[in-house]
């Protein structure tokens, strides 16, 4: 069989990490001198970003409320089984002081967390100051970290100050 | 401060005592997840989402036998697919999804900054929705659960009760399959060499 | 005189049978001596990786070097590739980068990192951040094992591979002259198992007289200072300097460490944020908080002329498209304030970024984990 197409059966694998030592490798070497099979890793790339790209989709915002309905009609979760019974208790009161000191020290998470969707996109927005900042920061103590690759930072450097 | 108040673990530590605020917190963080992963796996968009509210209701129902707080997420999967099983041997369901029922998706999205813009990306999300419909349910599922809930080859091994190669695997075969049904908006998409 | 076998074993007499050495207390003594070498080679063989890795470290500061390599790394969806030649000698480096674009050159003088490029006249300095290695955190976070022979830039090296001890793709792959420990090739995985960056060594010479003069800029380049901090702060400190309280996250990945906190500066707003670092030895993980302003309230993005981040399906974010966000809420908002809501993630292949906006905060954090851990991390903030 030719050795490209060898090669463009394990692309797929080798584009989602799933190729390891030997065969990993003979794959790199091949997309290192052939434009072809590099181009379709690329494009198999592309496909998982645009995937990425469409979705998640989000739940009707009538679920929690048919669910919350749902569940106050219902009794809530049992703990252990009688035989446990003295362990529940003492579950319980730690629960409770837990409880106590996050009303105390803490605000508690449901009241100040309004729901949030991930937005996930492949470069940074125009007009987002904050993300390049931690990211310029990021690259620069990655360039002291042990076994950096210090060439492919400063490459990376070189693409973040001209985006 | 308790450190493990506000991550996963704790909130559902929390709901398993019946803090339903917790468990709300714990709906809002997954509900895009498992209502993807779902409608992923059934044809109406209503009927996701009440199998959806179904998952979140077992769980809270079920909470006490999870044995591990941290596998909550791959447990709540379980359920969900549990569901959505018996729905299709009861026939309510057929496990295909069309682009017009993600058309039908009561959210419409807002990345758009225009109306064509927002026409064409919805084109690609029904385009990539439909692609993903023709996958075989174990690709689609994997897919769903690695590029839009995030999660990692060994947490969806662990959800579909797999080993991590077989979830390679389908991942693999799912790129090479939709890679070639959505080869027109692959190849349009800049690619900087 | 061997004492005759006890009546009913069997086998044959007195003396080597093989079946006497498989059976009884014996053989269960050889077999937990068999076990023990067996774990003290592997041991002696991470022990040696380590060693070799450690020395390839202490090398990059040792040998003068003068070669040529290609680099290849991933950016989001796109894959930027360049060659370059390289001067290093005494701790300092040099980079005289050639891609088809364009070239740059990028120095470290062992203070600071200059990036100049011959087109541009100027250059841009920043202190360069030294970070001392922890290797028994790298040790306890990661295990080394030794993966071969092979020959780069006509060289034998060794090659090892480095991987989380929590499990997971392999995370480093390196390729160690064996004379000199130098690494002359070296393949970046990330948390997805995704070979993200790679960089090898074309042809290397090892021994060479390196001038002083390679590692300074040239006298009539204009140098632009940009800030940047060179020792860390502890988080009192830090929020003393930022002026409002900084927040430790509730949440961070196991193995991780705090390593410091330092102050943040945005180059095009002149904002200031707070940051803190955190390494598990051989990650970075940075989380950025600043206050929310009043212009992070109500604004569309598209006012300023980009996309608007986060706020979609109908959750959150109470503006769209130029209004200046009072009474245009989302269908599904119901929360009645119109102001930026929404997680942003940047996925650039060697690391995620995830940009929140909190309640009170805007948290970024940056590294290479999976998105459910940076989702967790920041709504740990705020």
């Amino acid at each position: 069989m030719p050795k490209c197409e060898r090669i463009r059966r394990e692309l797929p694998q080798y584009a989602v990490g799933g190729l390891q030592g030997r065969a990993r490798g003979r794959v790199l070497r091949h997309i290192e001198s052939c434009s072809a099979c590099r181009t379709e890793l690329a494009a198999l790339e592309r496909t998982g970003a645009l995937i990425g790209s469409a979705g998640p989709l989000s739940a009707p915002p009538e679920t929690w409320p048919a669910i919350s309905a749902a569940i106050v009609a219902r009794p809530r979760p049992h703990g252990h089984p009688a035989a446990f019974r003295s362990w529940r208790v003492a579950l319980g009161i730690v629960t409770v002081l837990i409880l106590i000191i996050g009303v105390v020290f803490v605000r508690p998470f449901h009241s100040s967390s309004p729901p949030v969707t991930v937005t996930v996109t492949a470069e940074m927005e125009a007009g987002d100051d904050d993300t390049p900042a931690t990211m310029e920061s990021h690259l620069a103590a990655q360039w002291s970290t042990p076994l950096a690759d210090e060439a492919a930072v400063g490459l990376r450097m070189s693409d973040l100050e001209g985006s | 401060m308790d450190r493990e108040a506000n991550d996963l673990a704790g909130l559902v530590a929390r709901a398993r005592s019946g803090d339903v605020g917790a468990f709300e917190s714990l709906y809002h963080s997954l509900q895009a997840g498992m209502y993807s992963f779902i409608r992923s796996q059934v044809r109406e968009a209503e009927l996701a989402a009440d199998l959806t509210q179904q998952t979140f209701v077992r769980a809270w129902e079920s909470l006490p036998r999870l044995r591990q707080d941290g596998a909550f997420v791959g447990w709540l999967h379980r359920i969900a697919a549990n569901l959505v099983r018996d729905e299709i041997k009861s026939g309510h369901a057929r496990l295909e999804i069309a682009a017009s029922d993600v058309l039908d998706d009561p959210l419409p999205d807002q990345r758009a900054t225009s109306p064509e813009e927002a026409a064409v990306f919805q084109g690609l999300k029904a385009a990539v929705w439909a692609a993903l419909g023709q996958l075989p349910p174990d690709q689609r599922a994997a897919v769903v659960m690695h590029h839009m809930e995030g999660m990692s080859v060994t947490e969806i091994a662990q959800a579909m009760k797999c080993r991590p190669g077989t979830v390679m695997s389908r991942l693999s075969r799912a790129r090479e399959a939709l890679r070639r049904r959505l080869s027109s908006y692959v190849e349009d998409s800049d690619a900087e060499m | 005189m061997a004492p005759p076998p006890r009546a009913g074993r069997a086998g044959p007499g007195v003396g080597w049978g093989g079946a006497r050495l498989l059976s009884g207390p014996r053989a269960r003594i050889l077999l937990a001596a068999a076990a023990l070498l067996l774990l003290s080679v592997s041991l002696a063989f991470a022990a040696s990786a380590w060693q070799d890795i450690w020395n390839s470290e202490s090398a990059a500061k040792r040998v003068s070097v003068e070669g040529d390599l290609r680099t290849r790394t991933v950016v989001g969806g796109r894959e930027l590739s360049a060659t370059a030649h390289v001067h290093a000698a005494n701790g300092k480096l040099r980079l005289d980068y050639r891609s088809t674009r364009r070239q740059w050159t990028l120095i470290d003088d062992g203070t600071r990192l200059i990036r100049f490029s011959p087109d541009r006249g100027t250059a841009v300095a920043q202190p360069r951040f030294s970070l001392a290695t922890d290797r028994t955190l790298a040790e306890r976070n990661y295990t080394a094992r030794i993966a071969g022979r092979a020959d780069v830039a006509g060289r034998p090296v060794r090659a090892v591979e480095v991987l989380p001890r929590a499990g997971g793709p392999v995370t480093w792959r390196l390729w160690l002259d064996r004379e000199t420990g130098f690494v002359l090739k070296r393949e970046r995985y990330n948390v997805d198992g995704r070979l993200t960056s790679g960089t090898q060594y074309t042809s290397v010479q090892f021994g060479v007289s390196v001038s002083p003069d390679v590692f300074v800029i040239p006298k009539d380049w204009k140098i632009e200072d940009r800030e940047g901090a060179s020792h860390s702060l502890s988080v009192s400190e830090l929020s003393k300097q930022v002026g409002f309280d900084v927040v430790s996250p509730r949440y961070i990945p196991r193995g991780f460490v705090l390593q410091g906190g330092y102050v943040e500066s945005h180059r095009r707003s002149g904002r200031v944020s707070a940051e803190l670092r955190y390494t598990d030895g051989l990650r970075i993980l940075n989380v950025s908080q600043r206050l929310r302003g009043k212009d992070d309230n109500g604004e569309a993005e598209s006012d300023r002329g980009g996309r608007r981040p986060g706020a979609d399906r109908g959750e959150g974010g109470g503006d769209r498209r130029g209004r200046g966000g009072e009474g245009e809420h989302e269908r599904g908002f119901g929360f009645g304030r119109p102001d930026r809501q929404g997680m942003t993630l940047v996925d650039r292949g060697s690391e995620k970024a995830l940009r929140y906006f909190g309640k009170h905060r805007v948290v970024v954090a940056v590294g290479d984990l999976s998105r459910r851990e940076l989702v967790r991390i920041v709504t740990s903030v705020d």
